[in-house]
């Protein structure tokens, strides 16, 4: 996994720098996040002081305290319930799964394939922070609150039923708990599946019988989706917090992991927008964060900052161009592969992303990140985003398009127009759809910017209101689902309506391996396939930054986790002198 | 009367009225300092908006020949943002957005709202009664938020045609208010009683007699109008829910800016800002000129 | 004059009911939040949204009925509902935000965020625009004068959002100088701050300061105009002509003649004031991050969360519409001429 920084940027920006000292940040030692380029796991560590207080800020806001739920679904809930959701582990910045020390003694262990069986071994001693001890029923209740099935829970509105509606049975008892899934159920990512959210415990003391009536299971979810969790199972329990505001965290004495806990108090607070992070950030009032979005304007203040350290990285999501297969023009796949070839994506790129990461890189694969152990590159060959206006017009012309007077017409006769939608707030997509326009202007296409409102963007893509369109995946380590979410026929998240029965049947193999590697290998199989289609087209891994206060050790950035630089909140600490 | 002497007489009374009335106004505004450089800057900006476009040699786009983030030079005298876009062709083209916004929408809803509250004011009574339930509906509708709820539902790119039909169809309310306040005590004055013995209609009344006397409230509220329009519209588009790329505007040019304010690219912040203020400052010195010069009540020199 | 304001606030319910109407309608017609949640969660989970979900998120949020309908329910919850709805019952209605957030105590919370900034930016604004139109009129075209109406249509032509964003960098500066955190920049208070009034009051000045002062800067400049104006207005009546002709003293005919009469438009556009500050907060609170009701709208606004939108037409409408009153009760009062039957 390749991990960038802006070492190149800031001492550029330097020599303009007037009003402020610059260098600060530069000249802290190879300890801090720089180190991330080379040492993505280990940078920024430290010896901690014992002791110490965090304020840590998150650009968003949530509205519930229950990540089953789909309004539950969200980055910032997550991020809030870091220090004590009963997460199946973590993936580190390297890609590697981490097993949550805090529950589970050793890492998941698949003793039956057919049908896939799967033994969890719980910690000795790990428990809910109520002196309740985890057990067997808290796996099923998690199971029954996903499963999408009204005879197990009549009303629960879960964000996802691909792993709870594919469980057949749970059983165990003390420490030993036994998944078995139904035949169908053949994910290569069983180790990663996750297995725990309430307790079920506290749900049978508020008076749900979520055991045996599926109304009590959905209102015990209703419960927890409205109560702020007195309970945990990681490393910190919550003193104080408020839905969208604010989570003030202090440690768990009855944690069972061993990594020790220094800080005396972490707050997760809510700024919206970055630059108003940024502001804070400089002011003192906050240590860090960690948000979803950075522009080259916030690179610049933070290089002026004094006392700050910053990292930026392709982050948890990927940029891409989409073209609709419906539309009028676009149905022609020869027309795709020309619009592709013609848009040059290396000055997309050094006109956008690079400006806040100055060795960003092509994304060359949908599914796999650049560098990754599985990454394959088939979109060279074909030449898109290449720019080549040559390829591209001898593919239209063999096909009977013809360009005359700077106008391309279809082999009906037809003026060739197209759209491009994007995000009204997203400057990097706007500029995007410009430089797609100037370079689509060159094989006779007059492409349209329409923008579209940020709340709308959802249904602009269900109801295929575009012929190109940009906008962002997200861009985790798991990758069994994606495919199939993305480009199978008749997918709810298959906007531009593709469908190639040679793709599907590719796709549907993904899904037939337990083995992670061949999932990987067929996975690429589809890739190379929805490549030839000319349907969606990679830019990049969308960069993010992390900025940390430089008193802060053991904070660094995590693409591959949903809670990014929170994922290791237990080792976070104030640098000892 | 006699015959021969009424014509001579007649003309004469004309003439020096109608030069007398103009040239009061004109007069009494040139000696307005303030008002009259304000008049001079205003136009300044306005050929600056619409003219400057076809003299100057970059437009409001993307270009790649330009470099990212330059600082003013003679090349480019109010600098360049990140993207490449020579910020004076970004100026005009942003100015001429606003400009057009606010001037549209003065005009639209000063129009709607002095008719409004005058018709309001005359009748009193039930249609008084009607007309203020229905503009109190408007006016307790938080301006902004329905503005924007608008403006940022428009599924496509918002135009600044967009934001300028929007607020002024929202934008009347407070000028109504005004103006019936005044025409509900200028109704009980001498000259209204007059013109209406002397039989003229009530439209007459309103438009010749009421609208006229309350032309100072309605100035002040144009003057108030320009700036609360082109103010509006920058904010919504500061706030992401007005004017959308690829058209700009000022507002959109401030928020591209973020907090540069005292970092290296403080141009970027500085100049869109300052081009605001200075609209809204010129618009309202003249109107402060126009009002002196035309209240016909207010004597010339006070000590 | 009891009847009077009976009247009127009976009046006020056909006038909240209609603005709800018409605001329901213009903000629902052009939003559909579910599609653009499925979405959200398709992107995150990178899996599919099964279609149970789907519904039981249109159901919870009633969207799975027309919007006359939904506007009734959302009046008065009678018909079938989850019992978190329906105006006449005392709930607000469901949030897309999530369960975890109840509509009626976001806005009983927020309400005293936005009125401790609103109700401090407009007293000091009303203030300083009597001061300074009074003095401005009074001696009108001298160095004062100009120097004041240049200072005020300085500030009115001064955009709220640029203003904020140049205070709000120069606070961080000045900080940066005095090497200190005098002023906060971000929010109404420190996080999770408990105390009583008073504390809370001494823990929020370093968070108060900046953003009253821009607040109170963009809304008085355009009273002191009316204060002027009206002021000049009365000067050259003929009652007070006749009072100075009489020999009454200046100053006596200034404070019980002139000043009475001229502080009727603004007791007029106070109301306006504090609407425009309403407004304006919206604008305060999202550059200086106040958790207020006009953050609240804005975000409401964003994400097409239709019930949020309608709490605070609602609210903001109410507080104008006793602004309103209070002024028009303060009109007949302060001017002889008008007579409420």
């Amino acid at each position: 996994m390749k991990r960038h920084h802006t070492a190149a940027v800031a001492a550029l920006a330097c020599t303009a720098l007037v009003l402020t000292g610059c260098g600060q940040g530069d000249d802290t030692g190879s300890s801090g996040l720089e180190a991330c380029l080379t040492d993505p796991a280990g940078c920024n560590s430290g010896s901690r002081a014992d002791g110490g207080e965090i304020t840590w800020a998150l650009d968003g806001s949530w509205g519930t305290w229950n990540q089953n739920t789909s309004e539950g679904n969200n980055a910032y809930v997550s991020m809030a319930l870091v220090g004590l959701w009963p997460y199946t582990g973590q993936f580190d910045p390297e890609g590697e799964f981490i097993v949550n020390e805090g529950i589970f003694a050793s890492a998941p262990e698949l003793v039956k394939e057919d049908p896939v069986t799967v033994e969890y071994t719980l910690k000795n001693g790990a428990n809910w922070g109520d002196g309740t001890d985890i057990g067997v029923d808290d796996f099923i209740y998690h199971w029954y609150a996903t499963s999408g099935d009204s005879s197990l829970c009549d009303g629960c509105d879960a964000a996802n039923i691909t792993r709870g509606s594919q469980v057949e049975s749970i059983t165990g008892d003390g420490s030993a708990i036994t998944v078995t899934y139904k035949e169908s159920y053949h994910s290569a990512e069983w180790a990663y599946e996750e297995v725990l959210s309430e307790p079920a415990h506290v749900a049978e003391a508020q008076g749900f019988d979520w055991a045996n009536n599926p109304k009590d299971m959905a209102a015990a979810e209703q419960y927890f989706a409205e109560t702020v969790p007195t309970w945990s199972t990681g490393p910190f329990e919550i003193q104080d917090a408020k839905a969208g505001e604010y989570v003030i965290y202090v440690p768990n004495e009855d944690w069972a992991g061993d990594t020790e806990v220094t800080l005396d108090k972490v707050t997760f607070r809510v700024i919206d927008g970055l630059q108003n992070i940024v502001t804070a950030l400089r002011n003192g009032e906050i240590d860090g964060a960690s948000p979803f979005s950075v522009t080259a304007e916030t690179i610049t203040q933070l290089q002026g900052a004094e006392g700050l350290e910053y990292a930026v990285a392709g982050g948890p999501s990927w940029e891409h161009i989409d073209l609709n297969t419906k539309s009028e023009f676009l149905s022609d796949p020869v027309l795709r592969q020309a619009v592709f070839t013609a848009i040059d994506v290396e000055n997309v790129i050094d006109r956008t992303y690079a400006y806040v990461q100055s060795d960003i890189e092509r994304k060359g694969n949908h599914l796999f990140r650049n560098g990754s152990e599985y990454y394959q590159d088939h979109l060279s060959a074909t030449g898109q985003g290449t720019g080549d206006v040559e390829l591209a017009l001898s593919m239209l012309q063999e096909e009977g398009y013809e360009l005359k007077d700077g106008v391309l017409r279809d082999p009906d006769g037809e003026v060739v127009e197209l759209d491009f939608r994007y995000s009204e707030s997203k400057e990097n997509r706007r500029v995007t759809g410009e430089l797609v326009q100037a370079n689509l202007a060159d094989i006779g296409i007059e492409v349209e910017l329409r923008s579209i409102p940020d709340a709308d963007l959802g249904t602009v893509l269900g109801e295929g209101e575009f012929d190109m369109i940009d906008f962002g995946w997200s861009s985790d380590p798991v990758f069994v689902a994606s495919a199939s979410q993305y480009w199978e026929t008749g997918s709810g998240s298959n906007f531009g309506g593709l469908s190639d029965p040679e793709l599907d049947a590719l796709i549907a193999e993904v899904n037939g391996t337990l083995d992670l590697d061949e999932a990987a290998v067929r996975a690429n199989a589809a890739v190379q396939q929805v490549v030839q289609d000319a349907y969606s087209l990679p830019i990049v891994d969308t960069p993010v930054a992390v900025m940390v206060s430089d008193r802060l050790v053991n904070v660094r950035d995590n693409w591959a986790s949903q809670q990014r630089s929170a994922y290791n909140i237990a080792e976070w600490g104030v640098a000892a002198e | 009367m006699s015959n021969t002497a009424s014509p001579r007489l007649d003309a004469e009374a004309i003439t020096t009225k109608e030069r007398g009335q103009w040239e009061m106004v004109a007069r009494r505004f040139f000696r307005h300092r303030a008002a009259v450089i304000s008049l001079v800057i205003f136009v300044l900006i306005v050929l600056f908006a619409y003219l400057g476009p076809f003299v100057w040699k970059w437009d409001y786009k993307i270009h790649s020949e330009i470099p990212s983030w330059a600082a003013p030079s003679l090349d480019h005298p109010f600098g360049t943002d990140k993207a490449g876009r020579d910020m004076l062709g970004a100026m005009m083209q942003a100015t001429k957005q606003s400009l057009n916004v606010s001037l549209v929408v003065a005009i639209g809803s000063t129009v709607i709202g002095a008719l409004y509250g005058a018709v309001a004011g005359f009748y009193r009574g039930w249609v008084d009664s009607l007309m203020m339930r229905f503009l109190d509906i408007m006016f307790v509708i938080p301006f902004l938020v329905i503005t924007g709820a608008i403006a940022g539902a428009i599924d496509s790119s918002v135009r600044w045609y967009h934001m300028a039909f929007i607020l002024a169809i929202f934008g009347w309310t407070s000028i109504a208010r005004a103006v019936r306040a005044e025409v509900l005590s200028l109704r009980e004055k001498e000259f209204i009683e007059a013109a209406r013995s002397a039989g003229g209609s009530d439209w007459h009344i309103i438009v010749k007699h009421l609208i006229p006397n309350t032309m100072s409230v309605i100035i002040v509220s144009v003057t108030l109008q320009i700036a609360f329009a082109i103010l509006s519209e920058t904010t919504l588009s500061f706030l992401g829910l007005g004017i959308q790329s690829p058209d700009t505007s000022l507002g959109l040019l401030i928020e591209a800016a973020g907090a540069s304010a005292f970092n290296e690219h403080w141009y970027l912040f500085y100049i869109p800002g300052l081009m605001i203020i200075l609209i809204a400052l010129t618009i309202n010195f003249i109107g402060d000129g126009l009002r002196d010069a035309m209240d016909p009540r207010q004597t010339m020199v006070r000590r | 004059m009891v009847v009077f304001i009976i009247r009127r606030t009976l009046l006020m319910i056909p006038v909240l009911l209609g603005a709800t109407i018409l605001c329901f309608v213009l903000v629902d017609v052009v939003n559909d939040p579910v599609q653009d949640m499925v979405f959200e969660i398709q992107q995150s989970t990178g899996e599919p949204v099964p279609q149970s979900t789907v519904d039981a998120l249109e159901e919870s949020l009633y969207y799975d009925r027309s919007i006359p309908e939904r506007y009734w329910i959302w009046l008065t919850g009678m018909g079938d509902t989850n019992g978190d709805i329906g105006l006449l019952k005392g709930e607000w209605g469901p949030s897309i935000e999530g369960s975890a957030m109840d509509i009626g105590y976001e806005i009983s919370t927020r309400f005293w965020i936005t009125l401790r900034l609103v109700l401090f930016a407009t007293l000091a604004s009303i203030g300083i625009a009597i001061l300074s139109g009074v003095v401005s009129a009074v001696k009108q075209y001298s160095r004062t004068d100009y120097t004041l109406t240049f200072l005020g249509f300085l500030f009115l032509a001064m955009p709220v959002f640029w203003l904020g964003s140049l205070f709000k960098e120069g606070a961080v500066q000045l900080n940066k100088i005095l090497g200190s955190t005098v002023f906060q920049t971000y929010g109404s208070g420190s996080t999770g701050f408990q105390g009583n009034g008073w504390e809370v009051f001494v823990d929020s000045l370093p968070y108060l300061i900046v953003p009253t002062l821009v607040l109170m800067l963009g809304g008085y400049a355009a009273i002191s105009r009316y204060q002027r104006a009206s002021m000049l207005e009365v000067m050259n009546s003929d009652y007070v002509r006749l009072a100075r002709a009489k020999g009454v003293r200046n100053r006596t005919v200034m404070r019980r003649h002139a000043l009475r009469t001229a502080l009727i438009p603004v007791a007029t556009f106070a109301p306006l004031a504090l609407s425009g500050a309403m407004g304006g907060a919206m604008v305060t609170e999202s550059i200086f991050g106040w958790r207020g009701l006009g953050v609240y709208s804005l975000d409401a606004i964003r994400a097409g969360d239709t019930f949020v939108v309608m709490a605070y037409v609602l609210i903001s409408g109410l507080v104008v519409l006793i602004g309103v009153l209070i002024s028009d009760i303060l009109y007949g009062v302060l001017d002889p001429r008008i007579r409420y039957e």
